[in-house]
């Protein structure tokens, strides 16, 4: 039994304009096993975020059904759904946006600790713990966000993350906005986590080698549909969709003089409110034909755990 | 003699909380045709050292000390006007945010063609057809069609694409771009990288590149000088770099970076983070951070020196800090 699960997710968003959706994101199946860290990439616009959301029941679904250890969760709310709150917890870009400026560590800490119902006795020690497992130390408890740096900030974001000491964590683009000498240190200390609390996590990213980094499985995924699926030891080194393939020809890699035979993608990605008919990639894939203007691909297992949605691959 | 010479710059901030040191003594030139990559993360100064270059360096900044000539000439020593006058014709500059430099209420067109009027003295007519012929060159699908939109209509990259039309309309000799490729995603990236080198490949402009990316700069720069804390601390042909990074800021920089080939081991990462431009740290002001900082690295800053031909070091240690030495394998091959 997977630890949480998707089935057929979808999202419609209100358009301006009378009865008009955006559809974000569009049947998207997905497990996260106990313990496995599942990246999910693609670029803006592709609905990744959204689905991080809707897995944590931060966003209602518009259709499909989200199962914690196999207990649909989909339709609860208000005290049915606390302890699945417990269970599951988000890790956010923006650590400055995040936390709240006027409030010190130790109250940042604090708050999901009480909205959980843990003892108060416990909370000193609690809070030590995470202070010193995120690398910080308990000394900086009374202190505010804005006399960290952005990299110490995002550790008190996975602290408090980790507060409650969920199974399961959405991290969403949790190192984007840090300079690449500390992504390292977080990154580190992501896998160091995993590796001592055995947690589960949903990472959406856009930097492909970040996720290359971090994940045991990948999926991506291009205006609201997962198009291709695979451990990551496979898609990395045997992509099969073509816009797998475009996205990583396409990721800049510091090394001089070995300029791949790159696959430039023409044209931007389509506005959400205008996704193409059949295969969404279409207007910008190489390979294209008649049909996949006409039909839409369905996710298709072409070797064991490898699974892609393309007409012509 | 080069196009762009930068000499002991120092690009000061007087704020309520102290005087920031941007840019603290940077010397740098970029030849007729070459690309130089700036990289630095987050306060490092390059993005105000790109605004001093172009004289735009907002208040309460200002270059206290050093010089930048173009092309032989100095700049400070140049009236507001001849400098108007060699902004937009001769060198210009393309930003992350291309809203930045795009007026929201203009059409594309008349945007592109406004410089055309004012440097080079285009008719009305003139300039706007030739405004079109530019949205074509940098690849804008339908340019005709497109030269009556307002920026507010176009796509993330094709406002990169008018923004660049914009800066290229005079054929200037150097483009200065800060993190041009930034805010993109990484297809459109790839579309403006290739279009930025096959119009230098065609007119022949230098460039300075600013970005914080290692990836992008591998792809484009010939020559890479690294920021940290206001200063150049290496600066070597991009090939050098890569390869026999001298200065330890540049080695933890580079294995820092998660590579895409795998397999997938632990980042060295660098530990602490960049100090601000307040408080700078005594001596090398990277020795907070560098494990391999002695009572030296942390009383006496150390000078620019040539490590090989073509290749300078800020760095005490750098004679022992050879490509060779095992004990400074960074690890991302």
């Amino acid at each position: 039994m997977a630890l949480i699960e998707a089935r057929g997710l979808r999202k419609d968003f209100d358009a301006p304009g009378r009865g008009r959706t955006v559809t974000a994101v569009d049947g998207v199946n997905l497990r996260v096993e106990a313990g496995e860290v599942v990246g999910l990439v693609g670029e803006s616009g592709s609905g990744k975020s959204t689905v991080g959301r809707l897995l944590l029941r931060l966003l209602e679904p518009t259709a499909g059904e989200i199962l914690f250890r196999g207990q649909d969760i989909t339709a609860l709310d208000g005290e049915s759904l606390r302890p699945f709150r417990r269970e599951m917890q988000m890790v956010f870009q923006d650590p400055y946006a995040s936390l709240n400026r006027r409030m010190r560590v130790s109250d940042i800490l604090e708050e999901p600790l009480r909205v959980h119902g843990v003892p108060k006795g416990d909370w000193e020690s609690r809070i030590e713990d995470l202070l010193v497992m995120v690398g910080l130390g308990p000394d900086v408890r009374s202190r505010f966000p804005h006399e960290f740096s952005g990299g110490q900030r995002q550790r008190i974001g996975i602290a408090r993350s980790l507060a409650v000491e969920p199974s399961f964590i959405v991290a969403d683009e949790p190192v984007s906005s840090l300079d690449v000498s500390v992504q390292a240190q977080v990154l580190n200390l992501l896998a160091d986590l995993r590796a001592r609390l055995g947690l589960a996590m949903l990472f959406v990213a856009h930097d492909l080698a970040v996720v290359r980094h971090v994940a045991d499985r990948v999926l991506v995924m291009y205006l609201g549909r997962i198009v291709e699926e695979a451990t990551a030891d496979v898609l990395f080194a045997d992509p099969v969709h073509p816009y797998t393939e475009a996205l990583l020809s396409a990721a800049p890699v510091p090394v001089v003089g070995v300029r791949r035979d790159r696959i430039v993608l023409q044209g931007d990605i389509p506005s959400p409110m205008a996704i193409p008919s059949g295969c969404a990639f279409r207007t910008r894939c190489h390979l294209a034909e008649a049909r996949c203007a006409e039909e839409r691909p369905e996710l298709e297992e072409t070797s064991p755990g490898h699974w892609k949605a393309c007409w012509v691959r | 003699m080069a196009l762009l010479e930068i000499k002991d710059l120092q690009t000061w901030f007087e704020t309520e909380a102290g005087v920031v040191r941007a840019v603290d003594g940077v010397s740098l030139a970029v030849a007729e045709g070459e690309t130089v990559a700036l990289v630095g993360e987050s306060g490092s100064g390059k993005s105000v050292l790109s605004l001093s270059v172009m004289g735009l360096v907002p208040p309460p900044g200002r270059v206290v000390s050093g010089s930048v000539s173009y092309a032989g000439r100095d700049l400070a020593g140049m009236s507001e006007r001849d400098r108007r006058g060699l902004r937009g014709r001769e060198m210009a500059m393309i930003f992350q945010d291309p809203m930045t430099s795009l007026n929201p209420v203009i059409r594309v067109g008349e945007q592109i063609a406004e410089p055309l009027r004012f440097h080079l003295g285009l008719s009305r007519r003139d300039a706007r057809k030739r405004a079109v012929e530019l949205l074509e060159e940098v690849g804008l699908p339908d340019p005709a069609e497109r030269a009556k939109a307002h920026p507010h209509a176009l796509s993330g990259g094709m406002r990169q694409r008018v923004m660049i039309a914009m800066a290229i309309a005079c054929g200037p000799k150097l483009l200065i771009a800060d993190e041009p490729t930034t805010a993109l995603d990484v297809t459109v990236q790839a579309q403006i990288l290739d279009l930025l080198r096959d119009l230098q490949k065609r007119s022949g402009m230098a460039m300075l590149f600013v970005t914080h990316d290692l990836g992008v700069v591998a792809e484009i720069a010939d020559r890479v000088a690294v920021l940290y804390a206001g200063k150049v601390v290496e600066d070597a042909s991009a090939g050098d770099l890569f390869d026999a990074p001298r200065m330890p800021y540049t080695r933890g920089l580079l294995a820092s970076v998660p590579s895409l080939a795998g397999p997938v081991s632990r980042l060295t990462g660098i530990d602490g983070s960049v100090p601000s431009g307040i408080d700078r740290p005594s001596g090398c002001a990277f020795h907070p951070r560098c494990s391999f900082a002695l009572d030296l690295c942390r009383n006496v800053e150390p000078r620019t020196e040539r490590a090989a031909p073509g290749h300078f070091v800020r760095c005490h240690r750098h004679e022992e800090l050879t490509p060779e030495s095992s004990e400074v394998h960074s690890g991302i091959d």
